[in-house]
């Protein structure tokens, strides 16, 4: 008995410390898995066969039937240029240039990932919907702020949602091979603040 | 080494051995849970097809509201699956994905540029036949998902997209 309960122990200890493991690796994994380009942050090979363990783990969580390279990149931020997280108390500008793709598309999800309920039934702007400027790039809008939104004139906006932060992701499909050798220095749009409800 | 130090490594040791087993399993668990719900919904080795995501679609964390999803969650394990649906003329792909969520092959418009396909999908331990009407493509696990996307463009499209939606076939060959 007293040989049964020390095994018991032993046993609750080792999942303990395999609890901690996976909690650090959990924390660490984002800074050490993803490139980071400015804003951006992207995993090199999220559905490919060849990634290693953490990867697999991470993206059938939070990405689960993620595509391997070359179809498609996926690109994510949730702070803006500043640095600073996106907060739904503040509406931001996304400025960029049309990048070499068969398509790609801004998405702006809730803090859980999930898309933003609004009345407009817009999520996301894509290459082939989105106004583009007379210079060939664009800009998009990110705000819940109903002022905000009648002052603009462009048709590029996304409603933030009502709390919290939000972030925002670039899904950037058939780029070609030497895109994914690039991904630190490939030219993305910058996001910058414009004002926020309690200034 | 004293005999406490000796437990703590050994148990740090095993604790390490036993996180390293949970991340290797972790994506087949979360495959399963998704297939099961499938099979649970008769879904597997048969044609699913997804409405455009919006905010009600919480099933998958960070879903594109600019894709147009159907697809099947196969079992090949006795017979090979055949697969056939009609294509879009704009950007679409045929995408498979393992029993540990790896996607091992993509079939798109660089390979296809008809506006039929046809794909023939084998379990690991099968021996593919030669076909005269199609790709092969060999899974390494004998289950897995096949998602098949659809790129909405400027949305002007819609009815197409939904109707090529509906000839998305998945059938066990031979039945």
């Amino acid at each position: 008995m007293i040989l049964l309960r020390r095994y018991l122990i032993y046993l609750i200890l080792v999942i303990l410390v395999a609890t901690g493991f996976t909690y650090i690796s959990y924390k660490i994994y984002p800074s050490i898995g993803f490139v980071k380009n400015d804003i951006w942050r992207v995993l090199p090979s999220p559905g490919d066969t060849n990634r290693d363990i953490y990867t697999r783990a991470f993206v059938s969580q939070y990405g689960t039937f993620a595509l391997a390279k070359p179809e498609a990149a996926y690109f994510s931020a949730s702070v803006d240029i500043e640095e600073n997280l996106l907060s739904s108390n503040c509406s931001y500008k996304l400025t960029g240039e049309d990048i070499e793709a068969k398509w790609w598309a801004i998405t702006l999800y809730d803090n859980e990932g999930f898309l933003t309920q609004n009345n407009e039934k817009l999520y996301s702007f894509n290459s082939e919907n989105i106004d583009f400027n007379f210079e060939g790039g664009f800009e998009v809008y990110f705000t819940n702020d109903d002022a905000f939104i009648a002052e603009l004139n462009n048709k590029n906006w996304l409603r933030s949602p009502e709390e919290k932060n939000f972030s925002i992701s670039m899904r950037i499909y058939l780029p070609g091979e030497e895109f994914f050798s690039n991904l630190k220095r490939i030219n993305l749009p910058i996001v910058e603040k414009i004002r926020c409800l309690d200034e | 080494m004293s005999s406490f130090l000796k437990k703590v490594f050994i148990i740090i040791i095993l604790g390490f051995i036993v996180h390293l087993l949970f991340i290797s399993v972790f994506p087949q668990l979360k495959a399963w849970s998704i297939s099961r719900q499938a099979s649970e919904n008769n879904n597997i080795n048969t044609a699913f097809q997804r409405d455009l995501a919006d905010s009600n679609s919480t099933q998958i964390i960070r879903p594109s509201a600019d894709l147009l999803y159907g697809g099947c969650g196969y079992d090949v394990t006795y017979k090979p699956l055949i697969i056939s649906t009609q294509v879009p003329s704009t950007y679409w792909s045929v995408s498979f994905f393992s029993q540990n969520t790896d996607n091992f092959a993509t079939i798109n418009e660089l390979n296809e540029t008809g506006e039929n396909l046809k794909i023939y999908l084998f379990g690991p331990n099968s021996k593919p036949s030669k076909v005269s009407d199609g790709f092969i493509v060999v899974s390494p696990s004998n289950r897995g998902l096949m998602l098949m996307r659809q790129f909405i463009g400027n949305g002007s499209n819609f009815d197409e997209l939904y109707n090529i939606q509906d000839t998305l076939e998945c059938t066990l060959e031979g039945s």
